[in-house]
């Protein structure tokens, strides 16, 4: 598959891993994280074999979206990645400042 | 004024910074400071700043073979049950750690004595209190008064806020009748000089800014790799390497070592030369021994009611001495300090809840996440490291640095009486998150990576036999060669030690100012 359709594969993909919140109160991961310098960090950063396994899970993602059906085999460094980038962003550090102001 | 005369500092951490503010009083004596590290812009590791969450886990992670930077060297700790983790920069670990500024207590200076372990210091309490007094003054200790675990302190910023869950854990332990306290920090409550409010004490706010105004000399990205001896036996310079480039030779009068626990007694080691087969400084055959490192056990209760626990500074929150001392009914020597730290950021707790299998990605995300985050409190238990020399430090030739200086080994084993203390360390914290109202504790121990407290390696005394040093900092075997970091320590205690070792750097640096003529 062309690396743009992964590109698009990884928004649809983190989106459904981290969804906005029901309030509307925490972003998406799409809307917190730009997926271009995303999908470049994981490239950097995770081994071939794992960067090889995360696009296999794309592969199976595109025909089938239910994703409680790959969450649980993602590779390690891939979630711990996938949380740092997202809770590191400026637009979740700024929504969980004003949560925690108004509790 | 003879300004060819020349003392070298090498090391621009916590205790090298204090001896350079120290010295650079003297007008009659060039000082200068070698730092191997680079010295970085202050916005990237202000832990008030948004880009400090991501900055910890990369380019300041406190593990230095994950940093890999050109200053670091290769620490191998496959034979070690605690992973060492340093800063190696401009202000050395004190730009990245959590701001404990506790003292070490009168009795941590005669444990023999009392307890009959360990060896006991050839100076006690008295002989640094004014050096405390000094060292609290310039980098603004935040605490509260009339504290019965140390009765002698009385100059203290406010203490740091302590928050629902600071407030909720000083109660519980007061209903279980255990001392608890707010933590001594190095956080400017209120404003001093050259800090802004709530910000950290570190090293080059505290001392080296003001040491360079009084025209001490810093020269970064230099590593030293050898230190030469005349024939006289004694120190005649040192040889350095600028950024990577060709090695330079320093010639130096006095040279004072202030490069940690890990990396002084490297450093003698590698200047073994034929006068000195096994390093330098060495006749006792004690460099690199009698590691201490503080192991730490760990608990975490979960409370169903938001605390916001996560803000503050993050180490800094309450403390209890309840446990600190020997007591006959526990089967271990010595004690350990309970730390209740502030709630994990929102980073932290997102992979420490993946870790635990907890955090599930789909819909349910932000609930489980928001089900902990600020919902945490975390007790850090650390435990008194007796010394042993069983425990020790050596090169590593086959893995080296940038400049070709071989590496350091870690043999280090957690001892019966720690396993025991950590054990009861642990079953006290879970029985205070209890009384609190926890409805989840977690806790284990010994934590893996948190070896910043090394001590031990080059330790002081009496007796040329078994110490490397004299009370104040001087090599039994060569008089113009000096230790400040925390390798001269004789024993742990249960305490952070950088009070104990930025005072110790004050009292050992007033001696080399009295003495000045004799070296």
């Amino acid at each position: 598959m062309k690396k743009n359709n992964y590109k698009l594969l990884t928004k649809l993909f983190m989106d459904k891993l981290i969804p906005e919140n029901k309030k509307k109160i925490m972003p998406s991961f799409s809307q917190a994280v730009n997926i271009d310098d995303f999908y470049n960090i994981i490239k950097r950063n995770l081994s071939k074999k794992n960067f090889a396994k995360y696009l296999n899970i794309l592969d199976h993602f595109r025909l089938d979206q239910k994703i409680k059906n790959y969450s649980n085999n993602l590779p390690n460094p891939l979630s711990n990645d996938i949380l740092i980038e997202y809770y590191c962003s400026k637009k979740v550090i700024k929504c969980l400042k004003v949560i925690s102001k108004k509790n | 004024m003879n300004k060819n005369k020349k003392i070298v500092i090498i090391g621009a951490g916590a205790s090298g910074a204090a001896a350079a503010w120290n010295l650079s009083k003297m007008s009659n004596y060039e000082v200068i400071c070698l730092e191997q590290g680079k010295e970085n812009n202050p916005k990237e590791y202000d832990y008030l700043s948004d880009e400090w969450e991501r900055n910890k886990l990369y380019k300041y992670h406190k593990n230095p073979n994950f940093r890999k930077s050109l200053s670091d060297y290769p620490i191998d700790n496959k034979n070690s049950q605690i992973s060492i983790a340093n800063y190696n920069g401009v202000g050395g670990s004190t730009i990245i750690y959590n701001a404990h500024l506790p003292r070490f207590k009168e009795s941590d200076f005669k444990i023999k004595k009392l307890d009959g372990v360990g060896m006991d210091w050839p100076l006690n309490y008295n002989d640094l209190n004014k050096y405390f007094e000094l060292n609290e003054e310039r980098m603004g200790l935040a605490g509260k008064k009339n504290d019965p675990a140390y009765p002698q302190i009385k100059n203290l910023l406010p203490p740091v806020k302590l928050g629902k869950s600071g407030k909720l854990i000083l109660r519980t332990f007061k209903n279980l009748k255990w001392h608890c306290w707010p933590s001594y920090s190095g956080i400017a409550t209120k404003k001093i000089k050259n800090r802004k409010i709530s910000s950290k004490a570190n090293a080059i706010n505290s001392y080296l800014r003001d040491a360079l105004k009084n025209g001490i000399k810093l020269k970064t990205n230099c590593r030293v790799i050898k230190i030469k001896t005349n024939n006289d036996g004694k120190v005649a310079g040192l040889y350095y390497s600028e950024k990577g480039n060709k090695i330079k030779f320093l010639e130096a009068s006095i040279i004072i070592l202030a490069c940690s626990g890990i990396g002084t007694p490297r450093l003698l080691l590698n200047s073994k030369n034929k006068k000195y087969t096994n390093g330098l400084a060495n006749t006792s055959g004690q460099v690199g021994k009698n590691l201490m490192l503080h192991p730490l056990g760990y608990a975490e209760g979960s409370f169903e009611k938001f605390l916001a626990s996560h803000i503050g500074p993050e180490g800094c929150c309450v403390y209890s001495h309840q446990f600190y001392n020997s007591n006959k009914s526990n089967k271990f020597k010595r004690g350990y300090t309970i730390q209740v730290l502030r709630g994990q950021s929102a980073v932290d707790t997102a992979l420490t809840e993946k870790k635990f299998d907890n955090l599930e990605f789909g819909e349910k995300f932000h609930d489980i996440f928001f089900d902990n985050y600020g919902h945490t409190i975390p007790m850090a238990i650390i435990c008194e490291d007796l010394p042993d020399k069983k425990n020790y430090l050596e090169l590593d030739y086959k893995k080296k640095d940038s400049d070709g200086m071989p590496g350091i080994k870690v043999n280090y084993s957690i001892s019966e009486n720690t396993k025991k203390m950590l054990a009861h360390g642990i079953n006290k914290c879970r029985i205070a998150l209890k009384n609190a109202g926890a409805n989840r504790i977690r806790s284990f121990g010994p934590v893996r990576d948190t070896g910043w407290h090394i001590m031990g390696t080059a330790r002081m005394g009496y007796n040329k036999k078994n110490s490397v040093v004299t009370p104040y900092g001087q090599s039994h075997d060569i008089e113009n060669l000096f230790i400040v970091d925390s390798s001269i320590f004789v024993s742990s205690s249960a305490v952070n030690p950088l009070n104990t070792m930025t005072a110790l750097s004050l009292r050992i640096t007033d001696f080399i100012k009295k003495n000045i003529s004799k070296f």
